[in-house]
C-alpha cells in the first residue's frame, strides 16, 4: 500500500472541510427537520405547507416547460441552421445566465403589473402576478441553460447522421426527429433539470410575484424566510422542516432525471472530427431570424428596459413623457452610505468567494486522480443541487453558536460565525464550489495528456510539469469561474436575505428590500447599476477567454 | 441508372469549389473521383446526392432532372444509397434497425423489411451482428453496416464518400476486395470518391481525376496511369517526379543537370515539363551522376531520393549496394511548360 502523501492528505483536508461547512450542516439540518416528527407531521398537515408545496411544483414545472419548449429549438436553430445573427443571438442568451432573474421579475412588474404596468397602459391586460407569472420569468431566466445544454450536445452530433436519415428517404424534420433528436435528449434532460432546481429554489422571484400582492401565494422557499422571520425556536424547527421537504423535491428530480438521462443515454462511436453542415433555411432563414429576434426582446430587452425607463421616470406611476426622464436622482440613490456600504461588503465578499473557488476547485482537479480527491469532488458537487434556501438554513443552525476548539489545554480557538458576513462568504463558497470544480476538472480533461508527460521526459518535475505547462492551460475556465461566481455572489439574494446580519447591507438585499417596501425607483436605480456590472463582468470574461468560453 | 452532370458549379462564399465540372457515368458504371483533399471531389458527391445544392449547370439522375439551381428534387425523394465518411451510423439504433430504417420510410410492411435486413446483412457478412449496438462493432464491421444500410433499398446509384479512409492498412486492403467482389453481385451504378490512387485503381472502370475543382482526366485506371494528360495526373495517380527546365540536343536539362531523353523520343528544343515516374528511373553505373540523398530499402524494391536543386528525385528499383549510383531515363512524357 501506497503512504498517504501530501496530495492525499490535501484532498482529505478538503473533504473535511466541505464535510464541516457544506454537506454536514444539510444533513444535520434535514435530519433535525426529519427526526422532530411532530414538527414536521404538523408541517406535513398543514394547509399552508400544502399549498406551497403545490405552488412550488407548479411554478417549477411551468418554468421548466416554458424553457424547453423554447430553448429545444432556439439551439436547434443556432447550432444547425444558417440563421442570421448567430453570435448576437449566442450572447444574448448567454448574458441571461448572469442576470439575476430577481431584476427580470422587477422589470416584468413595472411591464404588466395589473394596475400601472407599461404594457397595460397601453391597452394590454396582463397579469404577471401568481403563479403563471413566476414561472414564466423563471422560465425565460432559466432558458439559457437549456440552449447551452442542448447547443453542446448538438455539436458533438455529427451531421452526417442527419444526412445518412435524408438518403434513406427522411424528410427534414423527420430526419432531425429519428437521428439528431435521441442523441441530445440526455442533454434536454439535464438543462431541463438544471431550470427545475433554480425554479424550485427561486426566492425573489416568488417573493415580489407571489407574496407581495393582495392575494399572497407562497412557495417552500418564501415560507421558510417568512417562517425565520417570525423568529423563536418553534418557527426555527418549522423552518428546518419546510427545508426539508424542498431538498427532498430537489433530490427527487435529481434522481429522476438520472435515470431518465441513463435510459436515453447512448454511448457514441468513437468519434473522428465531427462534421457539421448547417442545414439552409432557405424562404424561411429570415422569417425565423425574426422570430428568434423576437424572443430575445421580449424576454431580455422588454424587462430591462422597464428597469432603465423607471429608474429614468423616478417614479414608475409617472406617465411616460420625454421631459419627465431624469438622472437627478441617480446621483443620490447610487451615492448615499447605505448603497456604497452595501456594494463594497458585496464586492469584497463576492471576489473573496470567487477565490476561494478558484483555489478550492483547483486543489480538486489536482488530487482527482486519488481516491480522496473523488470524494471532495463529489463532497463539492452535492451542494450545487442543493436550493440557495436549505444550504443558508443549514449554515445558521449549525453555526449559530459558537464552536470552540480547545487545544493543548489552554489555547482556545473560537469559531465566530453567527450574525457575521463571513458566514455569507461560506455559504456562497459551499453552493458554488462545484462551479470552480467542474470547469477545472473539465478543463484538465480537455488537456492533451501527453503535453505534461513531453514536460516530464524534458525533465520537470511533476509539481513544475504541472505548473509550466497544465496550470497556462487553465488560465481561461479559471478566469471564467471567478468571473462567473463574482457575478451570481455579487447579486446573490436567497441566501443572502437569510443569513446577512442586520444593518449590513448587500446589493442583492439591499435591492430586494429597496422593491418590496419601500421605493421601486430607487430599486431600478440601483438595478441599472447591477446591470451594468453584469454586463461588464461577462465582457470581461469573453475578452480573457476567448469566444468559446462563457 | 445514369448520372449525367452538365457544367456544375458551387462556391463556398467567395471560393469557387466546383467549377464548370462535367461529367457523364453509364447504368452499371463505377467512376471514382479521386484528387487531393479541397478538391471538390466530396462537393461534386454531395452535389449529386442533393446534400449540396448546385450554383449553376444541371444534373439527371437517370431521365429524371433532380437539381438546375431552380428545380431540385430533395435527397430523400432521390432513392440514392450512401456510405458516409464517418459512417454516420445512428449510436441509438442497433444494426438491424439502422439497416431497417431506409426501408422503413419507404413505408414496407414489417416482414419484407425483415427478409431484405436480413438478405443486406448477409451481403457484408455481419448477420450475427444483426442485434449489436454501434459501440460495440469495430471499425471495418461500422464500415460494413453502412454499405448494408446504403445496399438495403436496391438504389440505382449509390454514392461512396471516402469509404475505406478512416480503416487501418490491412483492413483497408480487406474491404477493397469485398467492395470489388460486391460489384460483381451489385449491378448498381457507383461514385466513389477517394484520395487514394490505389482505391481508385482497382476499384473503378473509370477515374476522374480533380484537381482546384475541374477534372483534369476522366478516363480508364489503365490510361490514367500509363498517359496521363497533366502533369498534376501524372504526379497524383503515378506519384511522377516533375522536372521543369528545357529541351536540347535530346536532353533535358533541369536545374543545371542533364538528362539524356529516352532512345526513340523525340522532342524538339525549347522549354517544357517532364515528366518521370519514379519506377522509369533506372539506377545503375550509367546516366547522370547525382548526389544520393537518402536509400529507402522498402522489401520488395528499394526507393532511391537523390538531391536535384532544391528537390529529391524519386527512383524505385533493385537494391544496389552501390556507393555513388547514376540515374538514367527510361520513359518519360513531355508536356508543355507549367507555371
Amino acid at each position: 500500500m501506497r503512504r498517504p502523501d501530501a496530495t492525499t492528505w490535501t484532498a482529505w483536508g478538503l473533504a473535511a472541510l466541505l464535510l464541516a461547512f457544506a454537506v454536514g450542516p444539510v444533513i444535520a439540518l434535514i435530519s433535525r427537520g426529519v427526526l422532530d416528527t411532530e414538527v414536521l407531521g404538523g408541517e406535513l398537515r398543514s394547509a399552508g405547507a400544502m399549498a406551497a408545496v403545490g405552488a412550488t411544483l407548479r411554478t417549477a414545472l411551468g418554468a421548466t416547460f416554458i424553457a424547453v419548449l423554447l430553448g429545444v429549438p432556439v439551439a436547434f436553430l443556432l447550432e444547425r441552421t444558417n440563421i442570421a445573427g448567430r453570435r448576437l443571438f449566442g450572447l444574448a442568451f448567454t448574458s441571461l445566465i448572469a442576470l439575476p432573474p430577481f431584476i427580470l421579475g422587477m422589470g416584468w412588474i413595472q411591464l404588466a403589473s395589473p394596475s400601472a404596468g407599461y404594457l397595460n397602459r397601453l391597452g394590454g391586460w396582463i397579469d404577471i402576478y401568481g403563479a403563471p407569472g413566476i414561472a414564466f420569468v423563471n422560465g425565460t431566466s432559466g432558458l439559457p441553460l437549456v440552449i447551452l445544454a442542448v447547443q453542446a450536445a448538438l455539436a458533438r452530433v455529427d451531421t452526417s447522421l442527419e444526412e445518412a436519415a435524408r438518403m434513406s428517404g427522411a424528410g427534414p424534420l423527420r430526419a432531425i426527429r429519428d437521428a439528431t433528436l435521441p442523441l441530445v435528449l440526455p442533454a434536454i434532460v439535464s438543462g431541463a433539470l438544471l431550470v427545475f432546481l433554480s425554479a424550485s429554489a427561486a426566492f425573489g422571484v416568488p417573493y415580489m410575484l407571489g407574496v407581495a400582492t393582495a392575494t399572497p401565494m407562497h412557495v417552500l422557499t418564501t415560507r421558510i424566510y417568512t417562517h425565520l422571520l417570525k423568529g423563536g425556536a418553534s418557527a426555527l424547527a418549522e423552518a428546518s422542516a419546510a427545508s426539508a421537504i424542498l431538498l427532498v423535491i430537489a433530490m427527487a428530480a435529481l434522481a429522476g432525471s438520472a435515470v431518465a438521462g441513463r435510459r436515453g443515454h447512448v454511448r457514441l462511436t468513437a468519434g473522428k472530427g465531427v462534421v457539421v453542415q448547417r442545414l439552409d433555411l432557405g424562404a424561411y432563414r429570415w422569417p425565423l431570424t425574426l422570430a428568434v429576434a423576437a424572443l430575445v426582446v421580449v424576454i431580455v430587452v422588454m424587462p430591462l428596459a422597464a428597469v432603465v425607463v423607471t429608474s429614468l421616470l423616478g417614479n414608475a406611476s409617472l406617465p411616460i413623457a420625454l421631459e419627465s426622464l431624469t438622472t437627478s436622482h441617480w446621483h443620490d440613490v447610487l451615492w448615499n452610505h447605505r448603497t456604497v456600504g452595501a456594494a463594497a461588503r458585496s464586492f469584497g465578499l463576492a471576489s473573496a468567494a470567487a477565490g476561494a473557488v478558484c483555489v478550492l476547485g483547483l486543489a480538486i482537479g489536482i488530487t482527482r486522480s486519488r481516491f480522496s480527491g473523488r470524494v471532495a469532488e463529489q463532497l463539492a458537487l452535492w451542494p450545487y443541487a442543493v436550493p440557495g434556501t436549505v444550504v443558508a438554513m443549514a449554515l445558521l443552525t449549525a453555526y449559530s453558536m459558537d464552536v470552540r476548539f480547545i487545544a493543548a489545554d489552554r489555547i482556545a480557538i473560537v469559531l465566530s460565525l453567527a450574525n457575521s458576513s463571513s458566514m455569507v462568504m461560506l455559504a456562497y463558497v459551499a453552493k458554488y464550489l462545484a462551479i470552480g470544480s467542474r470547469n477545472v476538472v473539465d478543463g484538465m480533461r480537455q488537456l492533451d495528456p501527453t503535453l505534461a508527460e513531453a514536460a516530464r521526459l524534458c525533465g520537470a518535475s511533476p509539481r513544475r510539469a504541472f505548473v509550466d505547462v497544465v496550470l497556462p492551460r487553465l488560465r481561461g475556465p479559471l478566469a471564467a469561474t471567478f468571473v462567473l461566481t463574482f457575478l451570481l455572489c455579487v447579486t446573490e439574494l436567497t441566501m443572502s436575505v437569510l443569513i446577512a446580519p442586520p444593518g449590513r447591507d448587500l446589493l442583492g438585499t439591499l435591492l430586494f428590500d429597496l422593491q418590496s417596501y419601500a421605493d421601486p425607483a430607487s430599486a431600478s436605480v440601483l438595478a441599472c447599476a447591477v446591470v451594468v456590472v453584469v454586463v461588464a463582468g461577462l465582457a470581461l470574461t469573453s475578452f480573457a477567454s476567448g469566444p468559446s468560453k462563457a | 441508372m445514369s448520372v449525367r452532370a452538365q457544367n456544375l458549379r458551387k462556391s463556398y462564399g467567395k471560393t469557387q469549389v466546383v467549377r464548370d465540372l462535367s461529367l457523364d457515368i453509364a447504368p452499371g458504371e463505377m467512376v471514382a473521383l479521386l484528387g487531393p483533399s479541397g478538391c471538390g471531389k466530396t462537393t461534386t458527391l454531395r452535389m449529386i446526392a442533393g446534400l449540396n445544392r448546385l450554383d449553376g449547370g444541371t444534373l439527371y439522375i437517370g431521365d429524371r432532372l433532380v437539381d438546375d439551381g431552380r428545380t431540385f428534387i430533395a435527397p430523400e425523394k432521390r432513392a440514392l444509397g450512401m456510405v458516409f465518411q464517418s459512417y454516420a451510423i445512428w449510436p441509438h439504433k442497433s444494426v438491424a434497425e439502422n439497416v431497417a430504417y431506409p426501408l422503413e420510410r419507404k413505408g414496407l410492411a414489417k416482414p419484407a423489411v425483415e427478409t431484405s435486413v436480413l438478405r443486406a446483412l448477409d451481403l457484408v457478412r455481419l448477420t450475427a451482428m444483426r442485434d449489436r449496438m454501434p459501440h460495440q462493432l469495430s471499425g471495418g464491421q461500422l464500415q460494413r453496416v453502412a454499405l448494408a444500410r446504403a445496399l438495403v433499398r436496391e438504389p440505382e446509384v449509390l454514392l461512396l464518400d471516402e469509404p475505406l479512409s478512416n480503416l487501418d492498412a490491412a483492413l483497408r486492403e480487406e474491404l477493397r476486395a469485398e467492395i470489388a467482389a460486391l460489384r460483381s453481385r451489385v449491378r448498381t451504378t457507383m461514385v466513389y470518391v477517394t484520395h487514394d490512387q490505389s482505391e481508385a485503381l482497382a476499384l473503378a472502370n473509370r477515374i476522374a481525376v480533380m484537381n482546384l475543382g475541374v477534372i483534369e482526366q476522366l478516363a480508364s485506371p489503365q490510361a490514367v496511369y500509363d498517359d496521363p494528360a497533366t502533369p498534376f495526373v501524372a504526379s497524383f495517380v503515378g506519384g511522377a517526379n516533375i522536372l521543369r527546365g528545357f529541351v536540347e540536343a535530346g536532353h533535358f536539362v533541369s536545374h543545371e543537370t542533364r538528362f539524356a531523353l529516352p532512345a526513340g523520343m523525340t522532342a524538339k528544343g525549347g522549354p517544357g515539363t517532364l515528366v518521370v515516374r519514379a519506377e522509369d528511373l533506372e539506377v545503375g553505373m550509367l546516366g547522370t551522376p547525382l548526389p544520393l540523398a537518402a536509400r529507402l530499402f522498402l522489401g520488395h524494391a528499394t526507393e532511391y531520393r537523390f538531391a536535384l536543386g532544391g528537390t529529391s528525385l524519386r527512383a524505385m528499383g533493385p537494391h544496389l549496394p552501390l556507393a555513388e549510383p547514376r540515374v538514367a531515363i527510361k520513359r518519360a512524357k513531355l508536356f508543355a511548360p507549367t507555371v
